[in-house]
């Protein structure tokens, strides 16, 4: 419990740092900033209600606290570019996200342990060294780059896979069972390319766990009961080993929402990294503020997963929460 | 003692980044054409690798292989650049929060924790948003929020020294801390530093070809590999080769640079554990 | 010593090289010993010396870059070292057991004792995960557990270190061994827990008649429990002896250094003498009598090896010069 306030209590000078950077920067465009507030086709009336809650009529340090205060309050008024309330667009884009970050870290963590497993039976040998180099070039690989690469064989060559979206335009007329896997299968390519370069890293980290674990007096003490080797991997190294792979899970996340926000562009995943990009190049601000908000959230939410797995994992951690 | 895998690592590292930056300094006087130049265009618009076009044309008709190899310094010269600048500030206050303690050392490792929480792609974009695109922003904001992992490796490297005897013996003869610091802690902490200025060349040659992919980093018409990339997004049925080669060369600089980074670190004894 | 029938365990001109890259270490250089049914044989030595290398070449769990390079382990009639790894499995943990000497890290942290306990259970003979849950809570009965049934679902981090190594003796036991390999079981111990051990050790071996190699550097203990003793010095018996007369008639120099660097609590007026240097690193013994950079009796005859020879009845010393 300690830990999942202070990872709460912590969020909050984020968000802080966040809304304060934002609104600097939008004092520092040139032009009245109320510009990046109201849209043009707004009614009189709204515009005034937006003047009022944010302060722009007012001084400096008045509008900061209007704006602190709206942000607190989750009220990030409306989109410039597409005049629908920021809150709409976000409750519709975050969900797209989680699911590619969900399926990514699936796919990654899945990918890395057991590779990792299958390289650490074998270290030493040539098999393993192959892998371990291989890990080092898919690790360096830009994800945006192997998005493209894997569009153009797959989705543009091959015709395997959708090239983008998150479901064909005739989803709603496809049978009930089919649906998920049309979303599967929209799925695939951006997740693949998302939980390459994180697979590589979990792989590298995985193998090296489990050869430390291997080395430990409790492995040699399974041994010595006749554990064969192949169990002394699975049931004794590798519990030791995962326990390190959920902190590193933690200290990932910002490279995966970070990285959803290429992988989003590129397969135009209606998630809340698009929606940041786009934004900003449309000087869409409180788009802006409300898809920081959104992203910096998902990864607080993830911490606190990666807490919560640590805690299940290892009973000496457990005892202490 | 350096391992085998490790002396193979630094060896490889060195041999690549060795050819990079021979690129990057001869590169743009080897080219076969001017990388701005529309050669023959419209007519040899989109030409596939082969012929004068070693890796092809792009809608522009100008020269792929050209525009790549003037690409090489803006790209490296940012990773080096924003590098610099990262271990600077991250050495400085790693070194200072590491050796004085108490408050000034914890304000400083709450603040890497919260800058480390956030996704720095995110960050970048923000601080991106509200300037001009220029080289020098680029440098300046990826190296502005890299600092953070250098200063915890500094931080507790200098912790860990400060307390062995010389530095108490260097107090009992008068020297100041900051002479203390400077003169003799820190050049013994070249080795990590070293290992992290890699690792963030690396990180700023991704960064950058991250941001100007998305359109935000390096303005046009200056070359840069991201940027290459995002121009061949619209041609990658016709012309795939607009947006391979460039990946490729991001590819093979980051990995160099990581496997230089790697190499040293298993140089300077034993493989330490997550390296944020 | 037996009497016509043949030793349990017959270990002849064991050597254990370590490969490294300082050199070859020759840990286990030679040594021979017998042990029978009930019988307890204590391998006594200064660390370094080569006592577990030695236990972990029976059990063949010799670790890299270490390799079993020639001799006879005879276990039971039956040569240890040409069978196949799969075979030696099998005997692991249910004919041939051991029990190391940190239970700290001997447990595997996230696995209830218990479930360790049960594991040789499944594993050896054959028990559903019912039986051996019930099997394991009567194998941590029977090592003095209080409480074994709430004991079973505990983590290794929440026992104390003699508890932790009763665990461990359960573990070992559970297989019903013929033979227990024991790696200074007491060492990591308070004094008073490692007498309980000690006691636990001596009754099981009452009850189960099971053979004993007991590894320890400290002659308390041996005087304690053991029925024989062996001294290894660099990789080599240097002395081998019924207790009684090992203790009372010590030939060999270096046991006389032993005992004569033990306060006596009997005598405190008596000096202690430690013995002089330190045991040589293993990539570099000396030639001949390993021990003669440090003997007093040292003299030429001694760069020629000396072998085992009989000086009393069952009482076998390598020593030139007694």
């Amino acid at each position: 419990m300690g830990t999942v306030l202070r990872r709460l209590l912590a969020t909050i000078p984020l968000l802080w740092g966040v809304c304060t950077l934002l609104f600097l920067g939008i004092h520092l465009l040139p032009g009245d900033a109320s510009l990046y507030f109201l849209h043009p086709d707004l009614p009189a009336e709204d515009a005034a209600g937006v003047r009022e809650s944010l302060g722009l009529d007012r001084g400096f340090a008045v509008q900061y606290g209007c704006w602190l205060r709206s942000a607190a309050l989750l009220d990030f008024q409306r989109s410039l570019i597409y005049g629908r309330p920021v809150a709409e667009l976000l409750r519709e884009a975050l969900p797209n996200t989680l699911l590619l970050a969900s399926a990514a870290l699936l796919l990654a963590f899945g990918g890395g342990i057991g590779a990792g497993l299958l390289a650490a039976r074998r270290a030493g040998r040539l098999s393993d060294r192959l892998w371990t180099a291989g890990s080092v070039l898919v690790y360096s690989t830009p994800a945006f780059w192997l998005a493209l690469m894997l569009l153009l064989v797959f989705a543009e060559r091959l015709r395997l896979f959708p090239a983008s979206g998150l479901a064909s335009p005739d989803a709603d007329f496809l049978p009930l069972l089919e649906r998920p896997l049309d979303r599967l299968w929209h799925l695939a390519l951006p997740a693949v390319s998302l939980a390459a370069g994180l697979a590589a890293a979990v792989f590298r980290f995985v193998r090296e766990s489990l050869l430390e674990a291997l080395a430990q007096d409790y492995c040699r003490t399974a041994r010595a009961k006749g554990v064969p080797e192949a169990l002394v991997l699975r049931r004794h190294a590798l519990r030791n080993a995962l326990l390190p792979a959920i902190q590193l899970l933690g200290l990932q996340l910002p490279l995966l929402f970070g990285g959803s926000v290429l992988i989003e562009t590129v397969f135009g995943w209606p998630g809340m990294g698009r929606l940041l990009v786009r934004s900003i190049l449309n000087q869409d601000y409180p788009v802006v503020l409300g898809g920081a908000f959104g992203l910096t959230i998902c990864v607080v939410a993830g911490n606190l997963l990666a807490d919560g797995l640590s805690a299940l994992a290892d009973p000496r951690i457990r005892r202490e929460a | 003692m350096i391992d085998r895998a490790g002396r193979r690592a630094l060896r490889g590292g060195l041999v690549a980044i060795g050819v990079l930056a021979g690129l990057a300094l001869l590169g743009p006087a080897l080219a076969p054409h001017d990388p701005r130049e529309h050669v023959g265009f419209p007519a040899n618009s989109l030409r596939p690798p082969g012929g004068d076009f070693l890796l092809g044309t792009d809608f522009y008709a100008r020269d792929i292989l050209s525009r790549l190899l003037a690409g090489t310094p803006v790209s490296l010269g940012i990773g080096f650049a924003s590098a610099a600048l990262s271990v600077t500030l991250g050495t400085l206050l790693g070194a200072v929060a590491g050796y004085r303690g108490g408050l000034l050392d914890a304000a400083v490792l709450r603040l890497v924790d919260l800058l480390l929480a956030f996704p720095r792609l995110v960050l970048l974009l923000l601080l991106v948003a509200f300037f001009q695109r220029s080289i020098p922003l680029v440098v300046l904001v990826i190296g502005a929020t890299g600092w953070m992992a250098t200063a915890r490796i500094v931080r507790a490297e200098v912790q860990s020294l400060r307390a062995r005897p010389f530095v108490e013996a260097g107090r009992a003869l008068g020297l100041s801390d900051r002479r203390l610091l400077f003169r003799h802690v820190l050049p013994n902490c070249a080795g990590p530093i070293f290992v992290s200025a890699s690792l963030s060349v690396a990180a700023g040659i991704l960064l950058e070809a991250s941001l100007s992919f998305l359109g935000l980093g390096v303005p046009p018409p200056a070359p840069s590999w991201g940027g290459m990339l995002n121009e061949g997004r619209d041609f990658l049925r016709q012309a795939p080769w607009i947006s391979t080669f460039p990946g490729l060369m991001i590819l093979g600089a980051v990995a160099a640079f990581q496997i230089l980074g790697n190499g040293m670190r298993r140089a300077l004894g034993g493989a330490r554990r997550i390296a944020p | 010593m037996s009497l016509g029938r043949p030793a349990l365990l017959q270990v002849e001109d064991l050597r254990t090289h370590f490969f490294t890259e300082e050199g070859v270490a020759p840990a286990v250089d030679g040594v021979s010993f017998d042990l029978d049914e009930r019988e307890v044989l204590g391998l006594v030595g200064e660390s370094g010396c080569g006592k577990s290398v030695t236990a972990l070449s029976i059990l063949r769990l010799v670790p890299a870059p270490g390799r079993i390079v020639g001799g006879r382990v005879v276990f039971r009639g039956r040569n240890l070292l040409p069978i196949s790894e799969e075979e030696m499995r099998r005997l692991r943990g249910a004919s041939i057991a051991m029990v190391f000497q940190e239970p700290s890290t001997s447990l595997n942290p996230v696995l209830t004792v218990g479930s360790q306990v049960a594991e040789v259970l499944t594993l050896h003979r054959g028990l559903g995960r019912r039986e051996a849950r019930r099997e394991a809570v009567e194998c941590l009965r029977r090592v003095g557990i209080p409480d074994p049934e709430g004991r079973y679902g505990e983590y290794a981090h929440r026992l104390s270190g003699g508890t932790k190594q009763r665990v461990m003796i359960a573990m070992a036991l559970a297989g019903k061994p013929s033979l227990l390999l024991a790696d200074e079981p007491t060492t990591a111990l308070d004094v008073t827990i490692q007498a309980q051990i000690l006691d636990l050790l001596q009754r099981l071996r009452e009850e189960t008649g099971m053979a004993i190699l007991l590894i320890t550097h400290n002659l308390g203990v041996v005087a304690e429990i053991a029925d024989a003793v062996a001294v290894l010095y660099a990789g080599k018996v240097v002395e081998r002896a019924p207790v009684r007369p090992l203790f009372a008639r010590p030939a060999h120099p270096y046991t006389v250094g032993l005992f004569r660097s033990l306060p006596d609590l009997g005598d405190t007026g008596k000096p202690i003498v430690p013995i002089p240097g330190s045991v040589p690193p293993p990539t570099r013994f000396p030639t001949g009598c390993r021990f003669r950079d440090r003997c007093p009796l040292a003299a030429e005859v001694c760069e020629e090896e000396p072998r085992l020879r009989e000086i009393e009845p069952g009482h076998l010393v390598a020593c030139h010069k007694v």
